[in-house]
């Protein structure tokens, strides 16, 4: 299987996305001063890795991981794997109560130094 | 027909991280990342994770969006000068060997959608085929985040309330200390 | 906050009582549905925060009703834990449920106590983002 094969490039396209989208993140992480800024950025990589997990659980010609109420399940359905669903659940909840310490850190900063630059925040220190 | 719709929001969504990275206006910055998380709720929609999907909308692009608003209108809304517009050749190079690693690790994984992939197969296939009798519930989400996983759910119940607390503590203590600096 | 805009405080006030209905909604039919605690929770916490953006009625300022959500979002995950030391009680491990001394199926307490969780994660999750807002803007405590 070759690099440049188009089914290989294709066949991966949301890895290729997921992985674009945590070097962006990663990029405004390291290299903006702004620590609102830098927050966005860990946003950005969190939602990339949440896309990572869910396009791993999901199956050509599935559907939802919500099975009929009455009667069995027939063989014939596909069903996509719950289990990256459930995990990203609660990643994306310990995400939120990440963001929102982060920003109240940022918020008590600003109070105490006036700047959120970092670089000025460290000759301030 | 689908993958094409799939590509446009794939592509939108690279702009957009793009666009909240280059500007310097953090609102636009926050409500760029609203408009993301949102294009992101529609892929997971389609990507059959539709729990999921009901997530991210609620969180990312409603409750995160209203506390970065909620943070710029305490503080700044423009970066401050000290930031270059150029682009730092440092930071780029630690990103592109990142990036290098982990595009040649997704190369060794199976394709997307596929069947056969050790995923499907192993992982999700006890929790499909047991747990509609076990216990009682349809979602099969449901099912594992409150029965399977349940110490899971219970890390993250004490995590939202340590993170509560400590948000309390902290804008107290940060009340007192300005007590004192008014003596 | 938006004080002088007429539109956003009436599309606000008007908007808060559908989001608790539909909240209501997802709680209670996460188990047949897409939905559940955490997505309940936040919706909850949505709508009392348009509330305080529009100012409406069951706006939270005074001192008292801070402390009244602290507890809203304590006693969310002391509801978890609890149910879970039921499961100590009846024989079992923590959080397991199957031996509880009810006359149903065990499908169906399984299916009561996954609510009953479901419940206590979102009055968890909601009562304390909740009160994170209100820390931030200055208004809880």
């Amino acid at each position: 299987m070759s690099v440049l094969d188009p089914a290989f490039i294709l066949g991966h396209y949301n890895y290729w996305v997921s992985i674009i989208l945590i070097m962006i993140g990663l990029y405004t992480l390291i290299a903006k001063k702004n620590l609102i800024k830098k927050f966005i950025g860990l946003n950005i990589i969190e939602t990339a890795i949440f896309l990572f997990y869910i396009s791993l659980g999901d199956i050509d010609g599935g559907v939802g991981p919500i099975l009929p109420k009455e009667g069995a399940v027939a063989d014939t359905m596909i069903y996509a794997n719950p289990l990256p669903s459930a995990m990203m659940l609660t990643a994306i909840v310990v995400t939120l109560c990440v963001t929102a310490l982060a920003l109240s850190f940022a918020v008590l900063i600003y109070r105490r130094y006036g700047t959120l630059d970092a670089g000025r925040l460290m000759e301030e220190l | 027909m689908i993958w094409l719709v799939n590509g446009v929001l794939l592509i939108a969504l690279i702009v957009l991280a793009a666009w909240a990275l280059k500007t310097r206006d953090l609102l636009v910055s926050a409500m760029i990342l609203s408009v993301y998380s949102f294009l992101m709720a529609i892929i997971y929609a389609q990507l059959n994770s539709p729990d999921v999907a009901l997530t991210e909308a609620a969180v990312g692009a409603g409750i995160t969006t209203v506390l970065f608003i909620l943070a710029i209108q305490k503080t700044s809304r423009m970066e401050e000068d000290s930031d270059d517009e150029t682009i730092q050749k440092g930071p780029l190079a630690i990103v592109l060997f990142i990036g290098l690693i982990l595009a040649l690790a997704a190369g060794g994984m199976p394709a997307f959608g596929s069947p056969d992939a050790p995923a499907a197969i192993v992982s999700g296939n006890l929790y499909l085929e047991e747990a509609k009798e076990v216990t009682g519930v349809v979602n099969i989400v449901t099912a594992i985040i409150a029965y399977y996983r349940s110490f899971d759910t219970l890390g993250e119940v004490t995590v939202v309330f340590a993170v509560g607390i400590g948000i309390i503590a902290l804008f107290l203590r940060g009340r007192e200390e300005e007590g004192d600096d008014e003596k | 906050m938006t004080r002088s805009d007429i539109i956003v405080r009436t599309i606000a006030r008007l908007m808060v009582p559908f989001l608790l209905l539909f909240g209501a909604y997802i709680l209670l039919h996460g188990h047949l549905g897409a939905g559940g605690g955490f997505q309940a929770g936040i919706i909850f916490t949505s709508a009392l925060i348009l509330a305080a953006i529009g100012r409406s009625r069951i706006e939270f300022r005074s001192q008292p009703a801070g402390s009244k959500l602290w507890i809203l979002g304590v006693s969310g995950a002391v509801l978890f834990g609890v149910t879970g030391f039921l499961g100590i009680v009846s024989g079992g491990f923590y959080l397991q449920y199957s031996l509880l001394p009810l006359p149903f199926p065990v499908e169906t307490i399984h299916a009561i106590m996954i609510t009953i969780v479901e419940i206590g994660i979102g009055i968890a999750v909601s009562g304390m983002i909740c009160l994170v807002f209100l820390t931030i803007t200055g208004r809880g405590e």
